[in-house]
């Protein structure tokens, strides 16, 4: 009985899904609305009389001029020959774009571009020293210029080439351009150049990048974690150049891959020798959700406890280092030469200014002769007594 | 007789002329081979040190004291690989990987491969002109930055040279050296041959740390000098405190006999900053050169680093400057209006006729940080009192500011020494 009610009940779904998909087939799916039909500012200059431009000049530093031989279409086409080494910062033109309109360019960002067909006299060119800048009626603008992947046939030479500019390559979010509003296009020069421009026009076009996800932040989202996993994470231990720290395997009962046997003999005038690890492969390590309720703890094999400086490095931020030098209270004597250590974030000075959402590094200066192996190095969790830190039975 | 002659100038031209091109455009062939317990670079089979500057001018003298190669920060400039070339001269050429401190976005695919793209164009263009020494692929991309896939584009862009151009190592540029990069650059750009090191104050510790945090290729330093105003002590009002020339040269002696050529090792040889001029918080900090291309007493200091001799004729050498008897180190307040002395030593002075000149340009404060652009700040008038031997008195300006003022000692060669004291009038 269960068996043939499952059976009538797929059938049903079945019949159900192809019922949905008849309905498709026969409604008449309207198309979207045409936004380019709708958009009445596609030409942004095609010649100088009906699409005008400002900044055409023969002064020092640039010679702009309108001209009608070769033209690629209409009337006439720039010129535009620039110098900057004659002593001017800036230098730059741009189109009244129907009138200093407000155009909302909103409904063809995704799939639009700007269109311009180039030349040059001589010569074949990858790249052109021209910035092209979207302005809003706020003041407010974004700039790019010409990239190698839209120009047809990989540069720029003696014929007309087209070249688009894609709308998302202005990326006007970062500078909160208001799309809906722009006010002109203009083009910033810079260096020297010497180009024939035509036929400026906003396009459909198909753009196939897109932006990539952030690698480079680790978060944090639970405590423990491991802290300078692996032998590349670390630095300062190379026999070659010093024979004070050395890779060992971690003893029994110690997690990790690796421990450090430190024998220390400082000589000369240097008051410590060093080494460190990467919190997490040298990433911006996020443990801003974490860090005022955890510690740096590992565990040591030592006769008596070494005197030794903690520090830790963010990548940014105006506090860049925080340390402390690491006492009685840091160590625990868990059985015969075998010490827990244990140091509260909120016990470092300077803890507070320190951006927890790139913690960097994890370093260790040796202040004094020692001999000991330290391993299990990790970030865990601690909510007690920083002056105390093994009062605290948690974790 | 006549035709036949005709056909075999027509055959030097048509067959030999192309073969004479190829052969002047041919590529020198460079390698890092195994030498000793280190590397060495080899040229066209030679051992080749590198005794190099970051140089846009100035080739002759920079031939005569010594150097053999220059480095290009971008190929904007090269033309100059035909100047060097011209001088016999090698060249470091830069390609110019935009920084994340600039705006560019490592994230953002269209912007990061267009880059690419046009940066193999530049490849193609230039891999077979026979200065090219090394590729320098970007300058100081790690300055401030947090989105480590800058490295996957110095890493595609060095495997592309290695695919097409089989006789110029790669090399990536950072700003100082940490453990962290040293990670970043073992682990994403395993093209990159050599490290190359922007060094200013920690150049002192560069070679230990090239090994403490594990970089087992080749180095070297490609840009180094005086300790950049970046690392230097300010006054009360935020000046920063510029050596006299003369200490300078002294300071850029000591780093390359002591702390460069003592590498032999992983270091293949270092480029000097900066041979020529650029404002950086001064108009004297780093260049070698005054702004109107007189060379200074650090043009001697590598003329003796890189020929083991100085040169014959000796730029003054302003060893210590002070203002009312109280040296360039300490902070200096006057008063409107004031006159104040200023008096400086210059053993190398004495024995030669030496023509002085003040003047006073308001202090350039400015945030700007690595190659960064700056503005010269505005010059000021300055008001003589007197003058007698190495004592002048001026009068400083009536308006309340910061300035600073040069003191300039000139020998009859137009070889300059500079030094400069920051002073704040209340």
């Amino acid at each position: 009985m269960m068996r043939l009610s499952a059976l009538l009940l797929s059938l049903m779904l079945m019949v159900s899904c192809g019922q949905l998909q008849d309905v498709a087939l026969y409604d008449v799916v309207q198309p979207e609305a045409d936004v380019w039909a709708a958009f009445e500012y596609a030409d942004i200059f095609t010649d100088s009389e009906r699409t005008p431009a400002f900044g055409l000049k023969e002064v020092p530093c640039r010679s702009f001029r309108a001209v009608k031989e070769g033209s690629h279409s209409g009337e006439d086409h720039l010129h535009l020959k620039w110098d900057q080494s004659e002593g001017c910062n800036y230098i730059g033109m741009g189109f009244l774009w129907k009138d200093y309109k407000g155009k909302d360019l909103t409904g063809i960002y995704s799939e639009g571009a700007i269109e311009l067909m180039v030349r040059v006299d001589s010569g074949f060119l990858t790249k052109v020293p021209m910035f092209f800048s979207l302005a809003d009626y706020g003041g407010k603008r974004c700039v790019t210029k010409m990239s190698l992947l839209d120009m047809e046939g990989g540069g720029i030479g003696t014929e007309w080439t087209r070249v688009r500019i894609p709308l998302q390559a202005f990326r006007p979010e970062r500078n909160g351009v208001n799309l809906a509003n722009i006010k002109e296009l203009r083009i910033e020069f810079q260096q020297k150049g010497d180009v024939h421009v035509d036929d400026i026009r906003m396009v459909p076009h198909q753009h196939h990048f897109g932006r990539e996800a952030s690698t480079s932040t680790h978060r944090v989202k639970e405590l423990p974690i491991a802290l300078g996993e692996g032998p590349e994470s670390w630095w300062g231990i190379n026999p070659a150049e010093s024979s004070h720290f050395r890779f060992s395997a971690p003893p029994d009962g110690w997690s990790g891959s690796e421990a450090i046997v430190a024998d220390v003999r400082l000589e000369g005038k240097k008051p410590w020798d060093s080494f460190g690890f990467g919190a997490h492969q040298w990433l911006l390590v996020d443990v801003n959700d974490h860090h005022s309720t955890s510690a740096v703890q590992f565990r040591l094999l030592s006769e008596s406890p070494p005197k030794i400086r903690m520090a830790l490095f963010a990548y940014r931020g105006s506090k860049r280092r925080i340390q402390i030098k690491l006492d009685e209270d840091n160590y625990h004597n868990v059985g015969p030469g075998e010490w827990a250590v244990r140091v509260p974030i909120k016990s470092i000075p300077g803890h507070e200014h320190m951006d927890w959402t790139a913690l960097k590094e994890v370093r260790f200066q040796v202040l004094e002769d020692a001999r000991f192996t330290a391993g299990d190095f990790e970030l865990a969790e601690f909510r007690g007594n920083p002056d105390k830190p093994f009062k605290w039975k948690g974790g | 007789m006549e035709g036949r002659m005709r056909i075999v100038l027509c055959f030097v031209v048509v067959v030999l002329g192309p073969a004479l091109m190829l052969a002047q455009s041919e590529p020198a062939h460079v390698e890092i081979v195994a030498s000793g317990d280190g590397f060495a670079l080899e040229r066209n089979g030679e051992p080749y040190r590198i005794l190099g500057a970051g140089a846009k001018a100035h080739f002759p003298l920079l031939k005569a004291s010594g150097a053999n190669s220059i480095r290009l920060w971008s190929t904007g400039k090269a033309a100059l690989l035909d100047s060097a070339l011209k001088y016999d001269m090698t060249v470091s050429l830069g390609l110019y990987v935009r920084p994340e401190r600039t705006g560019m976005d490592y994230d953002d695919e269209y912007a990061v491969r267009s880059q690419i793209e046009q940066l193999k164009t530049e490849v193609l263009k230039y891999k077979d002109h026979p200065a090219v020494l090394v590729w320098g692929i970007g300058n100081e991309m790690d300055l401030r930055y947090t989105n480590f896939k800058v490295w996957q584009t110095i890493e595609e862009i060095a495997a592309f040279i290695h695919e097409v151009d089989p006789h110029h190592p790669t090399m990536t540029v950072i700003a100082g050296f940490d453990p962290a990069k040293s990670y970043m650059i073992r682990t994403h750009c395993p093209s990159v041959d050599i490290l190359g090191v922007n060094a200013y104050g920690s150049i002192e510790n560069l070679s230990r740390n090239i090994r403490r945090f594990n970089w087992d290729k080749p180095y070297m330093v490609t840009e180094w000098g005086v300790n950049g105003p970046f690392e230097a002590p300010m006054t009360a009002w935020k000046a920063k405190v510029e050596p006299p020339g003369g200490v300078k040269a002294e300071q850029r002696k000591r780093r390359y006999l002591e702390l460069i050529e003592a590498d032999r090792e992983q270091c293949l040889g270092s480029y000097c900053f900066l041979w020529g001029q650029k404002q950086e918080s001064t108009a004297t900090w780093h260049g070698m050169f005054t702004y109107d291309g007189r060379p200074t007493d650090a043009v001697d200091a590598m003329h003796f680093c890189w020929t083991g001799s100085w040169p014959e004729h000796r730029a003054p050498s302003v060893m210590d400057i002070r203002l009312n008897g109280i040296g360039w180190r300490k902070d200096h307040v006057v008063k409107a209006g004031e006159s104040v002395a200023l008096d400086f030593d210059c053993p190398l002075c004495e024995k030669q006729e030496v023509e002085l000149e003040l003047r006073l340009f308001t202090e350039g404060f400015t945030n700007k940080i690595g190659g960064d652009i700056q503005e010269r700040p505005e010059e000021v008038d300055i008001e003589f009192k007197s003058a007698e031997g190495k004592a002048m008195t001026f009068a400083v300006p009536s308006r309340a500011g910061a300035y600073r003022v040069f003191l300039f000692a000139q020998n009859p060669h137009h070889q300059v020494s500079v030094a400069n004291i920051p002073f704040l009038v209340e």
